[in-house]
């Protein structure tokens, strides 16, 4: 590659980063649509503590024999499941010994999200006594028949007896079972002959729906009902709704800060230096506004200011080791080819073990875990793709345009003699 | 002509590294340093039984009451009638609280949430504060009894447990299939302890427990792999040089520490630089968030002293380089690499010569 070619690749790089920067921060309504684009930091969902949520008191009434304590943390257990695959930060409350409250980042709090006592009837509306119940179910889960999404329900002993009497009715009556979870009805499913089975299929739409579908049986066959005291109310931003601004502005100042120290340090280095952290933030910000399955929590800005300083650090530490290699008397270009090629081990290593580590807490954790570590993952990820590939793009690049002039680049072979030489 | 003296980055951290070898001297004195975490356990495990854990605001139990507004206000009013029921509150010692606005326009409420240390006359006082709020405004309507509301950490904490130790189990097996198996064993030794001190410490220093804290324990965590891997990358370059055949491990270690720790320093440097500065501005706008900054410090502090001192220290006194295996294999498998480059040039200098 020349050197012009090498210049005109730069001012491109920089000009697509500059409008990319500017995508991200900035809102405009498309032309000849009525739809607004409103920047991609401002598309990122947020949680709780940077947007406002909706909370709900629930009573919590009790269809077995189970006492209130096991009741009540039998409840918010199955409602932590629920909303942890939903939501990264929530929070559910015991409130006076048989109430639940409930704050989720939504802006409704729907019924799948809630344990609701499962009933099945033979007519549209609830019966006081039904006669198969949440309790009589031993099994339900998702199933694929051909190309038919059902939810597969296997009823205990007493349940199948219950059951075949219920079916039996239903085909002699109005030949549709309904079920029902709280008061609202769940599904209705025809009938031409009674289940003596003692299971049953029940269809549905799409995966998604027959997967609600089952998680909502699976909430009532505990044997216990929600009934929502007073209304659904919606609830302040708990940092308040100038902290998202504040948070922008502190990544802003820190990149700054960084850039500085990268110029000082580096000089035309740090540039490519500069260049580099901005294609990975940049970059990054884009690639996880297309998602919607996280939040940003106070978790999970500060799992992005772990991934960025590791990232930063690691930038540096390659950027010295090129140095050391420049000291022991290489030249430019052998030092930056030798120097990235000995630190490549180590950047392996901290990547692998990091997405490790973070993949397993972002798919088992709860609350800020998760937040945390769904935010790290995906920036470290990012980030190992940015020093592995795009710094050595970048700096192959900058060797077309310089590789002799050393003191450009911050490198000096003084203090050689003192340090430890590193060989391999 | 005078020199400007420059602050150098990378001279000082390779000083304090130098001082550091001499000063630690790890073999002599690795059993005092492995009993500093059971001393802070011990002494953590007296403050709990003497003082119990010292719970966050989220963590505690805690009362409440609604007062429905009856009316529409700004963003600025708001905040001044916050202030004034702030300012009841602390009248009545209760300084541990937080209000929240709930609904919009017309149906909006605040939600006041506190923890009382009171252990009799809540009663009492809460008539009283119900009496001074409804001064404030006749059209408020305040909650006839004060409710009690508990947050359940336990599904949570298990929940971390369990995962903790899968992690513990990966890093061990990653640790012996890329390094060896002292370094494994370090590895696991040092994860346990970041959790064993970080609890100790947060316990003797009476640091309230936050929600956040399972998160600072991850970092803990990864940053003491990414040291440990940093020493154990070089401690492993460092094993394939012929020289090294007639150094022991302590001198190895030195060696490594001399080499690796600026890079250690650096990343602890930046850590800290952040997390002060997150630190100061928390004082000034968000204090609730204070003692997470302040655990992501002592966090970044044990994760370096484990990294440093305990991994080190376990691979100095119990790595036998004769038992190693994959070493001597490595070394025959390089060797005979050196001999093929070697044999391939001499022919290539032989056709030379001929031709």
């Amino acid at each position: 590659m020349k050197k012009k070619i090498a210049k005109r690749n730069f001012i491109v790089i920089s000009i697509v980063l500059a409008i990319c920067m500017l995508f991200c921060f900035v809102g405009f309504k498309i032309p000849t649509t009525n739809n607004r684009f409103k920047g991609f930091i401002n598309s990122l969902p947020l949680g709780l503590d940077f947007d406002s949520g909706v909370t709900a008191i629930y009573n919590l009434e009790i269809k077995n024999d189970d006492g209130i304590e096991k009741a009540t943390s039998s409840t918010i257990s199955r409602i932590e499941t629920i909303l942890s695959k939903q939501f990264n930060e929530y929070k559910v409350e015991r409130i006076n010994n048989d109430q639940i409250r409930l704050t989720i980042p939504s802006q409704t709090i729907q019924n799948k999200f809630l344990v609701n006592y499962i009933q099945f009837d033979s007519s549209e509306e609830l019966s006081d006594e039904p006669l198969v119940t949440g309790k009589d179910i031993k099994l339900v889960k998702y199933q694929l028949n051909g190309s038919t999404h059902c939810v597969y329900i296997e009823f205990n002993a007493e349940g199948k007896d219950k059951f075949t009497s219920l079916t039996t009715t239903v085909v002699s009556g109005s030949k549709t079972l309904y079920v029902f979870a709280g008061e609202s009805q769940l599904t209705g499913v025809s009938l031409e002959e009674a289940i003596t089975t003692g299971y049953a299929y029940f269809t549905a739409n799409s995966k998604a729906a027959a997967e609600e579908l089952v998680q909502q049986i699976k909430s009532g066959m505990l044997g216990y009902n929600m009934n929502i005291v007073g209304n659904v109310e919606q609830v302040e931003a708990s940092l308040g709704e100038n902290a998202k601004y504040f948070a922008i502005a502190l990544f802003i100042s820190l990149l700054i800060v960084i850039s500085l120290i990268s110029i000082i340090r580096y000089r035309q280095l740090g540039y490519i230096i500069i260049l580099t952290i901005l294609c990975y933030f940049v970059g990054t910000i884009m690639l996880i506004s297309v998602f919607e399955f996280y939040q940003l929590t106070l978790s999970s800005l500060m799992g992005i200011l772990f991934a960025l300083i590791i990232t930063v650090w690691l930038l540096y530490f390659n950027v010295s080791k090129c140095h050391s290699e420049y000291k022991s008397g290489k030249k430019l270009q052998a030092a930056f080819k030798s120097g990235y090629r000995k630190c490549l081990q180590v950047n392996l290593d901290i990547f692998a073990v990091l997405a490790i580590i973070s993949t397993i807490f972002s798919i088992w954790g709860m609350g800020a875990i998760k937040s945390f570590s769904v935010m790290f993952l995906m920036f470290i990820l990012t980030g190992a793709f940015t020093i592995l590939l795009t710094n050595r793009g970048l700096i192959k690049m900058y060797l077309f345009i310089n590789n002799t002039k050393v003191k450009q680049v911050g490198f000096s072979r003084e203090g050689n003699k003192n340090e430890t030489q590193e060989n391999a | 002509m005078k020199r400007k003296k420059t602050l150098n980055i990378s001279k000082l951290n390779n000083n304090i590294s130098t001082k550091i070898t001499n000063i630690i001297k790890l073999k002599q004195n690795f059993k005092y340093y492995a009993i500093i975490p059971i001393c802070l356990m011990l002494i953590a495990g007296i403050f709990t039984l003497c003082f119990g854990f010292n719970n966050s605001f989220e963590l505690s139990e805690k009362n409440y009451f609604e007062i429905e507004l009856n009316t529409t206000y700004a963003n600025d009013d708001f905040s001044e009638i916050k202030g004034e029921i702030s300012n009841i509150l602390e009248d009545y010692e209760i300084t541990n609280y937080r209000l929240t606005i709930l609904g919009e326009n017309i149906n909006n409420k605040i939600l006041v949430e506190f923890v009382s240390e009171r252990t009799s006359g809540e009663n009492i006082v809460y008539e009283s504060i119900k009496n001074d709020i409804k001064s404030l405004n006749s059209s408020f309507e305040i909650s006839e009894d004060l409710g009690l509301s508990k947050t359940n950490i336990t599904d949570y904490v298990v929940n971390l447990t369990i995962i903790s130790f899968i992690i513990i189990a990966i890093v061990f097996i990653y640790s012996w299939i890329r390094f060896e198996l002292i370094n494994a064993i370090a590895s696991v030794f040092v994860l346990l302890l970041n959790k064993i001190i970080l609890i100790s410490v947060i316990v003797i220093l009476r640091l309230p427990i936050v929600l956040n804290f399972g998160y600072i324990i991850i970092l803990s965590d990864m940053l003491s792999m990414i040291i440990t891997y940093l020493f154990n990358d070089k401690i492993r370059t460092s094993l394939m040089i012929d020289s090294s055949k007639n150094k022991n491990n302590e001198m190895l270690l030195t060696e490594t520490i001399i080499s690796r720790f600026p890079k250690v320093l650096l990343l602890v440097e930046f850590i800290a630089s952040v997390s002060i500065f997150l630190f100061v501005i928390s004082l000034f706008a968000f204090t609730s968030f204070v003692y997470s900054i302040l655990l992501i410090i002592i966090a970044t502090l044990v994760a370096t002293y484990t990294s440093t001192i305990i991994s080190n220290g376990i691979w100095c006194l119990f790595y036998n380089r004769k038992k190693d295996k994959r070493l001597k294999y490595k070394i025959k498998r390089l060797e005979k690499k050196e001999k093929a480059i070697q044999d391939k040039l001499q022919k290539f200098e032989e056709e030379k010569i001929v031709t």
